[in-house]
């Protein structure tokens, strides 16, 4: 910053109290004069030299840290090319502890027809936070002393939605530089500010006079650097996040990308239930009443694991071998797969109660002769105690077998009732399908992390920017 | 419409990591319902080549004299 070359001012004028040189650089216009050295606020007339300056108040409070923009130093913002020749720190009257300091700009060079509407006014900084200050053109109406209507407003030229942010009245703490208006009279406004980032509307109402509304616009600290010339390292350092900073993490790329990708996988969903519709078979057995001891009748058996003439006759039922601990085996009729594909078996005791059965069974490729072997159990109990029914357990249940090759399959059932019951109808649903709205499901998930993530760090962000806010949108 | 594919374009080359991942979805979504494979919950017990014989175990569902041991 030292390498930054300052034009000396035409004028000076000398502060009444320690007799500093204060530069002026727009003497016809200023009156009010903040001296460096001192920290006294004076009224002087740079026009007319021989005039007596007059003290207005001494700023006593230590600083926590001075200006970091030189008074003087010039820079093009926005278009034009400015001066800043004031600077001041400010607090709220309800909370010391934040102080943020403005920077006054004014035209570098002469403009002709007066200052334009749009020309930037003041800079300011808070907690390494730059906003750039002109006069708005547009702005909310106010009802009241000073409420807007549900704390919003939305510009209806560029849609920008606006949201109550803060409310305070100011104190100045310090003020160096030159200015054309007597800054004390800044703490008797009533300042409301609205954010949409990246801009922020400023409402300053004094008692006797309509409010003046004034739009800001955030700048990256490496925006205020090019724009005076000066090192980003010399400026502030970031701290939190910015009223009006604009949230960098953008939900809207993640979003539209995974609402394609959803839809296409929709469309596969659809495709897959078009082209490999589900079909389903249902058969119902007898499970016989297993006595005390159960009976050990020999069965032969095919190497497939079908007793002899099963595949001729399909539906049958068998003896169960010696020692195998199951009644007796049940062969379903023959199913066939035309394409890879699930199969999803419903096992349903229909007259089960107060007992058990196991179900083991076996689905079983005719032509490979390989098995995929299942066991569930059916249980279920009811009864009424003390004067309420209860029932647990239940009748039915479900397993899937995935990933099977197209061709020719049967089941064969082994079930395992409780000893000493009676005969169990038990019903055999078999459903083949491709679909799975689980997969459908996982993998819509999957897809969803990186948005979600997106997601969560914009909603952290914009946490950050509202905490120190009373109007947080969770809170109103 | 216009609007939403230019802006679509954009995104993919801004994010062709993420783009790649929501192809590599798709695709797996598509070869797992042609195998007819289930991601999670298959239920089978055999992965191997044995035959379709008789059960290994049997059992009483945990409940034994209408008492849940499981």
């Amino acid at each position: 910053m030292s390498s930054v070359s300052i034009a000396p001012p035409p004028a000076r004028v000398t502060c009444p109290k320690c007799a500093t040189q204060v530069p002026c650089y727009e003497p016809a216009r200023s009156q009010y004069f903040g001296c460096p050295q001192c920290r006294t606020l004076f009224e002087a007339a740079p026009a007319a030299p021989t005039g007596k300056a007059r003290i207005i108040k001494g700023f006593r409070k230590a600083l926590q840290m001075g200006h970091s923009l030189p008074l003087g130093i010039t820079g093009v913002l926005g278009s034009y090319y400015c001066r800043i020749t004031g600077y001041q720190v400010r607090t709220e009257q309800s909370d010391r502890t934040a102080e943020w300091r403005e920077y006054q700009l004014r035209p570098a060079e002469p403009m002709v027809g007066g200052d334009p509407a749009d020309a930037p006014l003041q800079l300011a900084e808070y907690q390494g936070h730059w906003l750039l200050i002109r006069r708005a053109l547009r702005h909310p109406t106010v009802v009241g002393p000073q409420s807007i209507q549900d704390n919003k407003w939305t510009d209806s030229k560029t849609g920008n939605s606006y949201r109550m942010w803060h409310r305070y009245q100011p104190v100045i703490r310090d003020v160096q530089g030159e200015f054309d208006w007597n800054i004390l009279e800044d703490e008797r406004l009533k300042v409301q500010e609205l954010v949409c980032p990246p801009h922020l509307l400023t409402g300053e109402k004094s008692p006797d006079r309509q409010p003046t509304w004034y739009q800001a616009e955030y700048l990256e600290p490496s925006q205020v650097a090019a724009a005076f010339g000066v090192d980003v390292n010399t400026l502030p350092s970031r701290q939190g996040t910015g009223a009006a900073q604009p949230n960098p993490h953008n939900l809207a790329p993640a979003l539209r990308l995974f609402g394609v990708a959803a839809l296409l996988l929709s469309l596969l969903a659809g495709w897959l239930a078009i082209t490999r519709p589900s079909t389903t078979t249902t058969e119902t057995f007898t499970i016989p009443a297993a006595p005390a001891a159960a009976s050990s009748l020999p069965a032969a058996a095919d190497t497939l694991g079908r007793p002899a003439g099963a595949a001729a006759v399909p539906a049958a039922t068998t003896p169960a071998p010696a020692g195998t601990g199951y009644s007796q085996m049940l062969v379903s009729k023959t199913i066939v797969l035309t394409h890879s594909s699930a199969v999803d078996i419903t096992f349903t005791a229909l007259d089960l109660t107060n007992h058990w059965v196991e179900i083991t069974a076996n689905l079983v490729n005719e032509q490979t002769g390989r098995g995929y072997e299942v066991t569930r159990s059916l249980e279920y109990y009811e009864g009424v105690e003390d004067g309420e029914s209860w029932s647990e357990g239940n009748r039915s249940a479900n397993v899937v077998i995935s990933g099977l090759p197209p061709g020719r399959y049967h089941l064969n059932i082994y079930p395992s009732p409780e000893a000493g019951t009676s005969d169990t109808m038990l019903l055999v649903l078999l459903e083949q399908h491709s679909d799975f709205f689980s997969n459908f499901l996982i993998i819509l998930v999957l897809m969803s992390a990186v948005p979600l993530w997106h997601w969560m760090r914009h909603s952290a962000f914009e946490s950050g920017r509202w905490e120190n806010s009373d109007f947080a949108p969770t809170s109103s | 419409m216009f609007s939403f594919l230019r802006h679509l374009g954009a995104d993919l080359r801004h994010s062709p990591l993420y783009a790649g991942l929501l192809g590599l979805g798709l695709a797996a979504f598509l070869v797992l319902g042609m195998g007819g494979t289930r991601l999670l919950g298959d239920d089978k017990e055999t992965a191997d080549n044995e035959r379709g014989g008789p059960p290994r175990t049997g059992g009483h569902g945990g409940y034994v004299n209408g008492f849940n041991h499981k």
